[in-house]
């Protein structure tokens, strides 16, 4: 016993290693050749090869006889329970617990953020969304306190002559165009009475651009 | 494995006849316990009936499931508190037993077997099960343990050196 102990390990060429499985028969077909060629010439591994050989049955054989459990019936029986259960039971079904910390942690990180979202949305602290804007489009509008003009523009009139027309009275579009294609002016707000008449005498000379110009209101 | 992913009892059957003893066998001879052993079992045949839609066949069957057993116990034995009490006292008290007969002697050399299996570390056990119970390859072994494969021959080697102490310490070394 003592001597191949000694001799445990010792193969000069390191193939001992291999010996438990070229008694399993796994070596792959190079490595079973080389073996196999080996052992007809070494004594170590040859000695090595039937000690292992009675290790491993008197190692199948003690555990030969623990009994084994039948529960093949309970886990069909657990699997139709889970099956059956909710999506809800399902899905906490794959959560495995114990939780692991880390695990655990970021859920309640993940809890905090979304209670603080709400929060936000709820409180509003910087006043987002109070701020509106409207298109000219819209059904109406911001203005200032000037005089206005409701004006009519030809059909071909491009949006650069439009520009051009409102540009030399220094209007302003509030409104416009409609689906009617009215643009509503309005002009400054320290304009007399007859400025404003001169400016829509000069308006209404451009017949080629505009086709209709009346004060708003009139 | 499509069988089973397809919902197919039949099939899980199939799998559960072919594997569940070894696999009940080898965290029993990890754990220590049958309890534990059968929990592992049963988890890992759960999880393949959960799983089995993951399997992509890139390696066998047995090699998936024992991967999952040994991750299973690896975590079982992190799990449980350091085992309390005297190995050896086990040893001596078997040792003082008479041997009647060649029946009473075999089995008694088989308990002793289990004592020493019992005394190796978790390492050793797996290594020595999945080559000498199980009849799995070095490149088996490799990846259900996830060590490169010299280390599974040199593992295997110190397992064998070290059951060969405890079993001569034991009185039953020239046995093998």
């Amino acid at each position: 016993m003592k001597q191949e102990q000694e001799n445990h390990g010792q193969c000069p060429e390191g193939m001992d290693l291999l010996l438990p499985w070229h008694l399993n028969h796994t070596l792959e077909k190079g490595e079973e050749k080389k073996i196999k060629i080996h052992l007809l010439n070494c004594p170590i591994c040859q000695q090595e090869l039937e000690r292992i050989k009675g290790e491993q049955g008197l190692y199948q054989s003690a555990a030969e006889e623990i009994p084994i459990p039948q529960t093949f019936p309970h886990l069909i029986a657990e699997i139709e329970k889970r099956e059956q259960g909710g999506i809800w039971q399902r899905i906490t079904s794959l959560i495995p617990r114990p939780l692991p910390p880390l695990a655990a942690t970021l859920i309640a990180a993940q809890f905090l953020v979304i209670i603080g979202l709400v929060a936000i949305l709820a409180l509003n602290p910087w006043g987002a969304g109070e701020r509106f804007y409207r298109t000219l489009s819209g059904p109406s509008i911001v203005g200032g306190k000037g005089p206005r003009l409701t004006i009519l523009f030809q059909d071909r009139v491009q949006e650069k002559a439009v520009r051009e027309v409102i540009g030399e009275i220094n209007g302003t579009i509030v409104n416009g165009p409609t689906p009617m294609g009215i643009y509503t002016i309005e002009l400054r707000s320290e304009m007399k009475p007859e400025e404003i008449q001169h400016v829509i005498s000069s308006l209404r000379q451009k017949r080629d651009t505009i086709r209709f110009v009346e004060i708003e209101g009139s | 494995m499509e069988l089973i992913a397809a919902g197919d009892h039949r099939a899980f059957r199939e799998i559960y006849d072919r594997y569940y003893k070894r696999i009940y066998l080898y965290s029993y001879r990890l754990l220590g316990d049958g309890e534990g052993a059968k929990e592992v079992a049963n988890e890992v045949m759960m999880e393949v009936w959960r799983g089995a839609k993951k399997f992509r066949g890139e390696s066998k069957p047995s090699t998936w499931m024992f991967g999952i057993a040994v991750n299973k116990i690896r975590k079982e034995i992190k799990r449980r508190p350091p085992a309390h009490g005297d190995p050896d006292a086990l040893e001596k008290e078997a040792g003082e037993k008479t041997m009647q007969d060649d029946v009473i002697y075999h089995a008694e050399l088989r308990e002793q077997m289990r004592r020493a299996i019992k005394r190796l570390s978790r390492e050793h056990r797996e290594v020595l099960d999945l080559t000498y119970y199980q009849g799995l390859s070095i490149k088996e072994i490799a990846e259900i343990t996830g060590c490169p494969p010299n280390t599974v021959k040199t593992r295997m080697f110190y397992a064998r050196k070290r059951l060969g102490g405890i079993m001569e310490e034991m009185g039953i070394g020239g046995e093998l």
